[in-house]
Formats: C-alpha cells, structure tokens, sequence
C-alpha cells in the first residue's frame, strides 16, 4: 500500500513535471509575456496616478499593486528550455546566466511586494518613491535580458 | 594681419551648450529610469524645441547659422578633409564643410530621437505623449529605433568632441572657446560675417516651444 502510495505520488510528480517540459515553446512565450503584459498594464495604473496622469484613488492603487505582486513570479515559470527562439525578445543570457537573471527577478519581487504595502498605506510620496524603485528593477532586468 | 570679430551669434551658441547639457541629462535619466524618466520626458520636448528653433534658424538666422553657409557637396566635404590632413587649414569664419555635415547629421538624429521617443513605451510605466496615437507595430518599432538611435548619436558626439580636440591640439585653433565667447580671429581679407538681431531668435525658440507643448499636452487629449 505504502508502495503503492510513493509509486503514485511519483507518478504524480512526473505528471506536473512533464506538464511543463511538454508545453509548446510558442505557449510558453505567450503566457510569460501576457503575465508580464497584466504586471504592466496594472504597474503604469499606479504610475499614471502618481504622475497625475490620471485621478489617485486608493483602492484602484491597492487593487493594482497586489495583482502586481502576485502575479509577479508567474512570468518567470515559462522561461523553459528551447523558449530562446521564436517570438521573443528574451536574450539567451537567461539561460546562460541564469543566477543573476534569478537574482533579478528576485529583486523584482522584493520592490512589488513593499509596492503592495505602500499602497495600502495611502502614503502618495512613499508610493511616488516606490514605484520609481519598482520600475528600476524591472529596467536594470529589461536592460541585460531584454532585446532592444 | 588678423582682427577679432564675432561670428557666432547668441542664439546659435545658447543652443549649442543648452544641447550639451540637455543630451548629457536625457542620456543619465534615460539610464537610471524610475522617477527620473519624468524629467527624461520632459528634456526631450525641450531638445525637440530646440532643433525645430535650430532648424528655423538655419533659414533666417544670422549668415554663419544658414545652411546655406556651410552645407557643401561631397566633393567640397571630401576636398576639405583631405587638405586638412594634408596639414593645411582653410579658413572659415562659419562651420567649416566637414563641421556643417556634422550639423545636418546631428540635426537628423535627433529629430528622430525626440520624434520616435514621443512614440515610445519602455514597457515598465512610461510612454510617450503619443503612444496612445499609434498602432502598438509602430509604437514598438520606434521604441527599438529610439534605443539604438542613441547609439549613434553618442558616436557622433564622440567624433564632434574628438575634432574639436583636433583643431585645439594639432591646428592651435580653439573652437570651443569661439563657441563660447562667440568670436574668432579672423584674417582681414576675410569679411565679417553679418548677424541678426536676437529678436527673430526669440520669437523662433517661442513658436517652437509653444508647438512642443501643444504637441505634448494638448494634442494627445
């Protein structure tokens, strides 16, 4: 039974494992980059508003910083094997030099998640300072593995 | 027998060191990102102001402004260079041929710099006034041209600062100074240049900022 048990939970493992390994490269791109598109479109929210592009509200800035957070280390799932070519702007210094490109996308992670406090704080000065910051890490990674 | 006189009128060097400065802080700004693509924004529109100022001068302005005084052929360009390394310096009170093809150049690129960055979106949470104005092909396609283009421009300023260094060095002909005060000694065979008045000149620069921000604010509404 034990046995039986492991064997399955072993299988179970190969199965999510290969759900990965066996995605199509093309999928894996567009799925990276519609996260990367959602953490956009919900980052230049909170940057319109503390550049007066468009009305402050709180809630929509609350709103917009947590779904940048938790949706801040989906992109970084699909960076797959043969994901390198196609329809892509990603550099292959992601796979060469993947601890510093994991070391980027950590950093990310780290200014979105005080990004999500911030907001929560009502503070437009530290939200103004944070989102500059915010927007440094994700350019220092754009710049080394992002195509022009 | 030489005698000094001034050949660079206000506008013209007002606009050459306002340039330096703005390039200097669009480069910086546009490298560190954050708050400070704000103001990188905003340097932009005032280079755009000032080329579009330069580019109206260069048809009014005083005689060594105009285009007319120091756009030449390829010929003439080429003649120029080639005696200037064969250890001769003819004399110009304006650009000189090689000096003029740098103008036009430098002109170009950053019309296209200032005009594809109004178009730009770097991804992150900053994008042109005119972003919203264009299909997403285009919008991408200028930003890809915006950041290689600052590429060639900085080679182009880097040549520009190597011949000054040229002049200053092999031919003792100091045109960074005569870029600042204006003024050059010239030999008495050679006529002064005639400069304008800088009325012309403010009323350019004017209508030239007052497009920009229309262009910037109003236009995108």
């Amino acid at each position: 039974m034990k046995k039986m048990a492991i064997a399955l939970l072993g299988f179970a493992g190969i199965v999510s494992f290969s759900a990965q390994a066996q995605m199509k490269p093309e999928d894996a791109i567009k799925l990276r980059q519609s996260a990367m598109k959602l953490i956009g479109y919900n980052f230049g929210s909170i940057g319109a508003m503390v550049n007066d592009k468009k009305p402050y509200n709180k809630d929509e800035a609350i709103r917009n910083a947590s779904r940048v957070d938790a949706l801040s280390t989906q992109p970084f799932e699909f960076f797959i094997a043969g994901t390198d070519k196609g329809e892509t702007k990603a550099k292959a210094e992601i796979w060469k030099d993947s601890d510093k490109f994991k070391a980027a996308a950590e950093k990310m992670q780290g200014e979105v998640a005080k990004l999500a406090q911030v907001a929560r704080t009502g503070d437009m000065a530290a939200l103004k300072a944070q989102v500059g910051t915010t927007g440094s890490a994700c350019k220092a990674c754009h710049d080394d593995f992002r195509e022009k | 027998m030489t005698s000094v006189v001034k050949v660079w009128d206000l506008p013209v060097r007002l606009f050459h060191w306002s340039l330096v400065v703005l390039i200097v802080f669009s480069v910086t700004s546009g490298k560190l990102g954050g708050n400070w693509m704000e103001w990188h924004l905003r340097s932009g529109y005032c280079i755009l102001a000032l080329v579009l100022f330069r580019i109206v001068w260069g048809l009014t302005g005083s005689q060594t402004a105009r285009f007319s005084d120091f756009v030449h052929g390829p010929k003439r360009v080429l003649g120029y260079a080639r005696s200037l390394l064969g250890g001769a310096t003819p004399f110009h009170a304006g650009h000189n041929p090689t000096g003029g093809l740098m103008i036009v150049l430098m002109l170009i690129l950053l019309l296209v710099q200032t005009t594809t960055g109004l178009f730009a979106d770097d991804d992150i949470a900053t994008r042109g006034p005119l972003a919203d104005k264009a299909s997403g092909a285009i919008v991408s396609l200028f930003t890809t041209i915006h950041r290689i283009n600052i590429n060639v421009i900085l080679a182009c300023v880097a040549l520009h600062i190597c011949a000054a260094l040229f002049y200053l060095t092999v031919k003792k002909d100091n045109l960074i100074k005569a870029m600042i005060t204006g003024t050059k000694a010239i030999p008495d065979d050679h006529p002064a240049p005639s400069l304008s008045g800088h009325a012309p000149a403010v009323i350019i620069i004017a209508v030239a900022a007052a497009f920009v921000v229309w262009l910037v604010k109003f236009y995108p509404r």
